[in-house]
């Protein structure tokens, strides 16, 4: 099956229905995840028969809300928010690479946070970036493809 | 009934306990490990009745796991609770001794579909 940015879209909210009450609204494409006090990245990568990456970019307010809503606490660390967002891009990854064809397999997400930073994946062209806003919230899903180059 | 709970991310236990209790199965006991070796140390000291495992895990693998405890004879009831549900993951899962695949996210009636079976 070939990722579209429908099927993006339904994983996404999908995955989000699932661990937050607040719904998830599709955002212009100014919309950036960066506040300006920096932000929180997820990635998963696909390696197999269909090579690539799935990023989860996450304004911090929304990050710290979303784990103080799993942890049904009122404070979150950063460590927790880290855990959180890292298990929100392996979902959305799961699930993406679930419906690849082939053999293909997952790895344990990262995640990145801090200000003035972006994540790069050398050799990949971008597939799909999806915005969302979430009560004013950023959260962004992009999908990437590894280029295939033809060697002369 | 004790329940072992085997993920690396401490959202997602607390998600799986959460989802438990809503399902209706929040009177039984419930323990966590953070992944495939620490689960092997928790069974080796109270011996859960079942194991609700992640696949992909740091340390050891949730398939790696299963494939240990039936190596040595171990046949505590176990099931996956996994972000990839593809076909071929729940053919290898069954034929490792898996009694069941459920993929995320899930929800609490899922859980009480799958998981009714094997609780009291």
């Amino acid at each position: 099956m070939r990722i579209s940015r429908t099927i993006v879209e339904q994983v996404t909210q999908s995955v989000w229905q699932a661990i937050s009450s607040e719904p998830l609204l599709t955002a212009h494409e100014r919309v950036t995840a960066d506040t300006g006090e920096g932000y929180f990245a997820g990635v998963v990568t696909i390696t197999g028969d269909w090579e690539g990456a799935v990023t989860v970019e996450c304004s911090p307010p929304l990050a710290v809300r979303t784990a103080t809503k799993i942890l049904q606490s009122d404070v979150a660390t950063r460590e927790d928010v880290c855990d959180a967002l890292g298990e929100i891009a392996n979902m959305i990854g799961g699930n993406i690479k679930a419906m690849l064809s082939g053999t293909c397999h997952l790895s344990l997400p990262s995640v990145v946070s801090g200000d003035d930073f972006r994540t790069r994946f050398p050799g990949t062209e971008k597939l799909y970036t999806l915005r969302f806003q979430c009560a004013g919230d950023a959260i962004i899903v992009s999908v990437l493809k590894r280029m295939t180059h033809m060697v002369s | 009934m004790k329940v072992l709970i085997v993920d690396d991310s401490k959202a997602m236990r607390l998600i799986v306990r959460r989802t438990l209790r809503q399902a209706g199965f929040g009177d039984h006991e419930v323990a966590e490990a953070e992944n495939g070796k620490q689960a092997l140390d928790a069974i080796g000291s109270g011996a859960p009745d079942l194991i609700l495992c992640d696949w992909n895990m740091p340390e050891m693998s949730g398939i790696d796991l299963l494939t240990t405890l039936r190596s040595h004879g171990d046949r505590t009831k176990f099931g996956f609770v996994t972000s990839e549900g593809t076909t071929e993951m729940r053919e290898r899962a069954a034929a490792e001794g898996a009694l069941f695949l459920i993929a995320k996210p899930f929800t609490a009636d899922t859980f009480k579909e799958v998981l009714g079976a094997h609780f009291p």
